[in-house]
């Protein structure tokens, strides 16, 4: 799903008057998690769910609230059985920052802005839904600094904005997202992996692959300022940010439609890579809107 | 241009060459504004894109080897071209005498319509068509019947030739005092570098006694001045040939054409004589004449010194300019 053609009118996303947002990211599993608390999200546990699970003694699970009348008189062995649900589950979640040094590109949108609009929103969502969320930021190693472990807090949105607002700018390389996976524990986790992706596709095959025992959200944040608001002409010479390339470039018409497909493909490209590894990516170009993530969960799986 | 061409150029002021070690900023600083930008993988190879920087540098190299030459003052320094032609310095003496009218029949020509042309206006035609086809030569005419008449100096002036011959179109007088106008040649190569070579071209048509105090003088000249002497001598049907001895009695006061010309023999220059029995003779000895003395000049040309600080101030502004539009066409904010 692209989010450029599903987001909506440019509209501040309404906040209450502690100022968080109203509209929650509805976000739906389609696995089952092991974890022992109770949550929303359908879990492995017996326990008070809503879901039947099967029957069991009534010496094993003694709550006669639960006594099935007809299955007891349906069991050949007399034996008094019980409904048992699954126990619905909470899921820890948690948001991967990149926080390499391409991320610090101040186009149209500042980018750790949106990572903290982004975990602001991630924040009050859980906490409505009553799950933890865990905040990582990398770029060559884990940013200890960043790091925030998972709670489930009204607070924590806020706490997350202080400490990306309070938090030296993004600088170094990417390389050490892949260690983000020993740093959110081994309990299977939604994780929000928020990147440019301005890496190589091994890297991002390898990213995916340390990450793969949870369920991973690539969500791209990309700025119109690099490939679509470009100067009409003129001379230009760019640097890279993570490595020491520079380029001069003759902005002109043709060399505008040639960048905008070279994000195309690579639009394409990162779409075939992640979807091999379990979600498609979920594009930002703009401003960030809750709905649209929303609406990302409820659509199923397009295989293109 | 060739091998030496290094060191035909010269500095006025060298010590200005040490500001070339400026040659090496454009690889280093490029002086434009740098749009971090987060993936330049991404971005397309634009071969435009890659030749106008690499045209930017080259350019900032040129301006700064344009200025610093502009300084130092390039030059060419003067320079002596060495060159080889093939002219002679060939100064003709050509008789005027009264026997000039005559034709080579010896008849008097009084009317200008008559068939035959007289003796003096064939050697007229002849020497034209000579020095018309001695492009390369430097030739002067001096004329003489009793005395000698300094006509024109040695030169290349075609027209100047031609009119000097015209001028002597006036009927011939008085007799052949050759010794006079030989020294009037001589004389005129007096003090002068030896350039090329010289030759005295004596046309006459009749001989005189030179007595032998000027003999040995004009001998001593022709010595001084190595110059080569040719006679062509226009012989009428009645002449005596130069080169039969006459008959015993006769002396140089009575046939003084082969008297003369034993003493030419006597003046240990290269001398080459001609007689010209009719207008077809006189060219051929002409031609002769020309043949013989065709031989390589060997002389230094000087080349004046060539400023070449304008040319370097010129290159520089011109490279600067188009920097200048290149910097004008810089963006200053990335949004379009």
């Amino acid at each position: 799903m692209t989010a450029g053609s599903l987001v909506g009118p440019d509209q501040m996303v309404e906040r209450d008057k502690l100022g968080r947002a109203n509209e929650l990211i509805h976000y739906r599993l389609d696995w089952r998690t092991s974890g022992v608390r109770p949550g929303a999200h359908v879990g492995r546990m017996a326990g008070n769910g809503a879901i039947f699970r099967g029957h069991g003694l009534l010496i094993d699970h003694p709550d006669p609230r639960r006594v099935d009348l007809r299955a007891t008189a349906r069991d050949p062995y007399r034996r008094m059985l019980v409904k048992i649900f699954q126990q619905n589950a909470a899921i820890p979640v948690w948001v991967i920052a990149d926080w390499s040094a391409s991320m610090g590109f101040r186009g149209n949108i500042n980018k750790a802005a949106q990572i903290a609009e982004i975990s602001d929103q991630l924040a009050w969502s859980t906490w409505r839904m009553g799950d933890r969320l865990g905040f990582v930021a990398c770029n060559e190693r884990v940013n200890r600094d960043l790091f925030v472990p998972p709670r489930c807090s009204r607070r924590l949105g806020m706490e997350i904005r202080q400490r990306i607002a309070s938090a030296p700018p993004p600088s170094g390389s990417a390389e050490g997202l892949n260690l983000a996976a020993n740093a959110i524990g081994r309990e299977r986790a939604l994780v929000f992996l928020i990147s440019d992706f301005h890496f190589s596709v091994a890297s991002l095959k390898t990213i995916l692959q340390s990450l793969s025992h949870h369920d991973v959200v690539p969500v791209v944040l990309w700025d119109q300022a690099e490939f679509a608001d470009l100067p009409d002409w003129g001379l230009g010479r760019v640097r890279d940010s993570e490595g020491s390339q520079e380029q001069l470039l003759w902005f002109r018409p043709s060399l505008k439609r040639d960048i905008a497909a070279s994000y195309e493909r690579r639009r394409q490209e990162l779409r075939s890579v992640c979807q091999n590894f379990g979600r498609a990516p979920f594009f930002v170009t703009g401003r960030f809107h809750a709905s649209a993530m929303t609406r990302y969960f409820l659509e199923p799986l397009r295989c293109d | 241009m060739n091998a030496d061409a290094f060191n035909a150029i010269g500095f006025d002021s060298p010590m200005v060459l040490w500001i070339l070690s400026l040659l090496l900023v454009p690889f280093f600083l490029h002086g434009q504004r740098l749009f971090d930008y987060p993936a330049i993988i991404l971005l397309p190879v634009d071969c435009t894109s890659r030749w106008i920087e690499r045209t930017l540098k080259l350019l900032g190299i040129i301006m700064i080897l344009g200025l610093v030459m502009g300084m130092a003052g390039l030059h060419l320094k003067q320079s002596e071209i060495e060159r080889i032609g093939h002219g002679a310095h060939i100064m003709m003496v050509l008789d005027r005498s009264a026997s000039m009218n005559d034709d080579f029949a010896g008849r008097y020509i009084s009317k200008p319509a008559d068939q035959s042309l007289s003796k003096s206006a064939v050697a007229r035609d002849v020497i034209a068509q000579f020095i018309e086809s001695r492009k390369q030569d430097l030739v002067g005419l001096i004329t003489f019947s009793t005395s000698p008449v300094f006509v024109v100096p040695l030169t290349h002036d075609q027209e100047a030739l031609k009119s000097a011959l015209a001028s002597a179109d006036v009927k011939g007088m008085g007799f052949t005092a050759v010794a006079r106008g030989l020294g009037m040649a001589l004389d005129y190569f007096k003090g002068k570098p030896v350039t090329g070579a010289r030759l005295i071209l004596l046309v006459s048509d009749g001989g005189a006694h030179i007595d032998s105090q000027t003999q040995d003088q004009i001998r001593t000249w022709f010595a001084r001045e190595h110059a080569a002497l040719a006679w062509i001598y226009i012989r009428g049907v009645n002449s005596p040939s130069i080169f039969i001895k006459p008959e015993d009695g006769d002396d140089s006061a009575s046939a003084p054409e082969y008297f003369l010309h034993e003493y030419f023999k006597t003046l240990n220059v290269p001398y080459q004589a001609y007689e010209a029995e009719n207008p077809t003779a006189l060219k051929a000895a002409m031609e002769d004449v020309g043949r013989m003395h065709n031989l390589p000049s060997h002389y230094f040309e000087k080349q004046p010194r060539r400023d070449l600080a304008g040319w370097g101030y010129a290159i520089a502004l011109m490279a600067l300019g188009l920097l200048i539009t290149a910097k004008r066409m810089e963006i200053n904010t990335w949004h379009a």
